[in-house]
């Protein structure tokens, strides 16, 4: 993974942890320092969404071979 | 009494944790049970980033001893030992078929970055159409090397997560190799608790 992969990676990595895995009390007692976290989220996304869209904006379509330019 | 952290439920055959594993806050952690465990300050636990990679570690760590483990969700604690015990207890038989629903088997993740086109009514339903084709054929090239699959969406970015035996995590990889897409594990099974 590329260095430009880490918002994602620790966004994914939040989401999972926070979101998922097992509940065995019916009350799980987090606090969010702050907002701090929703916004480090948020700015994480965001990052992702730019760099994303400067990369390409489909970069989950498959890889392909160039194809010719039919624009005249 | 520190109230009891808990990260994950393993197998009952499963190792302990090493002796140098450290949670929360530095905590070391424990085997209660078929549970890891640690102490912690406080019943309510603040979610930072820093405590949130802590989690995660423990739960790699039981799951790099080779036995999958089911990790909790974070921030559950219990006022004492005992008490984390009664709520395993409580629900053994659940947490018994989730294990063995993971068992042998790890998550991998597939992230996809998807931009989508808001400038017209048509260019975002294209878009949102282009999307979910893309997410549907990452499954389709995976095909039976997936035990089971889930799908998050959430704004430009989608995650599918997969359950995967640990022996095929190679094929899997060279299922997606012709994909620009990022992919994640193996790791622990968070997105594939108990059965409903």
């Amino acid at each position: 993974l590329s260095d430009a992969d880490e918002p994602l990676v620790l966004s994914d990595l939040i989401s999972r942890v926070l979101d998922k895995g097992v509940v065995l009390s019916g009350d799980v007692v987090i606090s969010i320092a702050d907002i701090d976290l929703i916004k480090l989220e948020l700015h994480l996304l965001l990052s992702g969404v730019e760099s994303s869209t400067q990369s390409s904006s489909a970069s989950a379509l498959p890889r392909r071979p160039a194809e010719p330019d039919h624009q005249a | 009494v520190s109230p009891t952290y808990l990260y994950c439920l393993t197998a009952h055959a499963a190792p302990d944790p090493p002796l140098a594993t450290v949670g929360l806050d530095g905590g070391a952690v424990r085997r209660l049970g078929d549970a890891w465990v640690s102490d912690v300050a406080e019943r309510s636990v603040q979610a930072t980033v820093e405590r949130i990679r802590s989690h995660d570690a423990v739960v790699a760590v039981a799951f790099d001893t080779g036995s999958t483990p089911l990790p909790a969700r974070f921030g559950q604690t219990f006022a004492s030992d005992d008490e984390c015990v009664a709520a395993l207890s409580a629900k053994q038989a659940a947490m018994s078929a989730g294990l063995a629903r993971v068992a042998g088997m790890v998550e991998m993740t597939v992230i996809l970055r998807f931009a989508l086109d808001k400038s017209t009514g048509t260019a975002y339903l294209t878009s949102l159409a282009r999307r979910e084709h893309a997410a549907r054929d990452v499954n389709t090239r995976l095909g039976d090397c997936v035990r089971e699959s889930a799908m998050r969406i959430k704004d430009d970015v989608v995650t599918l997560s997969h359950l995967v035996d640990r022996d095929r995590v190679a094929i899997y990889r060279e299922r997606l190799d012709a994909l620009d897409v990022r992919i994640l594990g193996p790791g622990a099974p968070y997105s594939f608790g108990p059965p409903e």
